[in-house]
């Protein structure tokens, strides 16, 4: 769904080959989200079918550029504006922590303490990541992800001192 | 750049003897930003303070490039701070009768000294920690990251060496707390100054090179993200 939508984005501004779209993919993500290239030609293939964007035929080196449709601007638009859920209390931590606690299970402890050393690890790998690019929107994405971890930090931290 | 060399620091209560160090060995290189973590009352501050010339200690050494701290008499110690050394503590230390630009500047005009060139180095400081705008206004009516950036100003306005800073992220929320640590990283990578940080947030020791780990007033392990099993290391002693 994402890949889909990234596509028409970078097409919104220009019109591109699939070679193109996947270098500015990895160059928006710095690198961080694994893109398989052949998911971006069978979008592409996709979207033509679907009239989202068109074809302008194979240039000289044999790659398809494509231009995007006025109803692929359309729904970049749409996806744009409509907010993301994410899911509130299903997550697999929980999931342990509630079979642990209700089902007597053992671990939880162990659980707990190598939870914590990910998320120390994790800390550590994205402050230094912060402190090593440049790009302004990619900070703030990183911020997004050390917030989170902090949120986590303080969760089990809580579920320690209850124990 | 600094060595301590067996560093011991013990404080009289009544007839009682507290030992706060005993017998640090640490050595610091141009251009590191080190994290001191630990309990409270591990004795972290005092080394702080050892290292930064504002106490002496009860035996051993600190040396400020090959220079021994502390066979300096008390005048000459604060030459070499005055020159060498800046600090940032938690609760910023500002002065209230001063403005924004009288408290950055304090450090230069506190030996006496004229120059010229102190000016354009004060519309610098304040340009590269973004608080144009707030030159004459009073500390007290600035939020605590502001007060904060005053303070790193303050800290680096006479170009030291070395930046000592005394949990500098303690009052700060999440968002202050990394715009601080950013300005702190920036100006460690640009203008190569030792930074040394005394902190208990794990985000804050992220931004270092080196994370120390200090328990009953000794060293107890230097870790960097490079060593073998260093999360779970940090993990158990932060738990």
């Amino acid at each position: 769904m994402t890949v889909k939508f990234t596509i028409l984005g970078f097409l919104y501004y220009k019109d591109m080959h699939g070679y193109e779209i996947i270098t500015e993919f990895n160059n928006l993500v710095q690198n961080q989200w694994p893109l398989n290239p052949g998911q971006v030609y069978s979008t592409l293939e996709r979207l033509e079918r679907d009239g989202l964007v068109e074809s302008l035929g194979e240039n000289n080196k044999g790659r398809i550029a494509y231009r995007i449709t006025e109803k692929g601007k359309e729904a970049l638009s749409d996806w744009i504006t409509t907010p993301i859920k994410r899911p509130l209390l299903r997550e697999e931590l929980y999931m342990k922590f509630l079979l642990a606690g209700n089902k007597q299970l053992t671990g939880l402890e162990e659980l707990i303490n190598s939870q914590k050393e990910l998320i120390i690890k994790q800390i550590l790998i994205l402050t230094d990541f912060k402190k090593n690019i440049d790009n302004k929107n990619f900070k703030k994405i990183i911020y997004g992800g050390l917030l989170h971890l902090e949120a986590d930090l303080k969760w089990l931290e809580y579920i320690k001192e209850e124990m | 750049m600094i060595s301590v060399n067996q560093l011991f620091k013990h404080f009289e209560q009544g007839n009682q003897k507290i030992e706060v160090l005993k017998g640090v060995d640490l050595s610091i290189k141009e251009g590191e930003f080190i994290a001191i973590m630990g309990p409270s009352g591990s004795g972290k501050s005092t080394l702080l303070q050892l290292l930064g010339g504002l106490d002496t200690p009860s035996s051993g050494q600190v040396k400020i490039q090959g220079k021994d701290f502390s066979g300096l008499t008390e005048k000459q110690r604060t030459i070499v701070r005055r020159k060498d050394i800046g600090f940032i503590f938690q609760n910023y230390q500002l002065l209230p009768t001063l403005t924004v630009e009288e408290n950055i500047g304090f450090p230069l005009h506190a030996d006496g000294r004229k120059d010229k060139n102190n000016k354009e180095k004060i519309i610098n400081i304040i340009k590269e920690v973004g608080l144009e705008g707030l030159e004459k206004k009073s500390p007290n009516l600035l939020s605590g990251g502001q007060q904060q950036r005053v303070s790193i100003a303050r800290g680096l306005i006479h170009e030291p060496k070395i930046l000592l800073a005394d949990e500098p992220t303690g009052n700060l929320d999440r968002k202050r707390a990394e715009e601080i640590l950013d300005l702190l990283s920036k100006f460690n990578k640009q203008r190569k100054q030792s930074i040394i940080m005394v902190t208990h947030d794990i985000f804050a020791a992220g931004y270092a090179d080196k994370i120390i780990l200090f328990k009953d007033g000794l060293i107890e392990k230097e870790v960097t993200r490079e060593d073998h099993g260093y999360a779970e290391y940090l993990a158990s002693f932060l738990a």
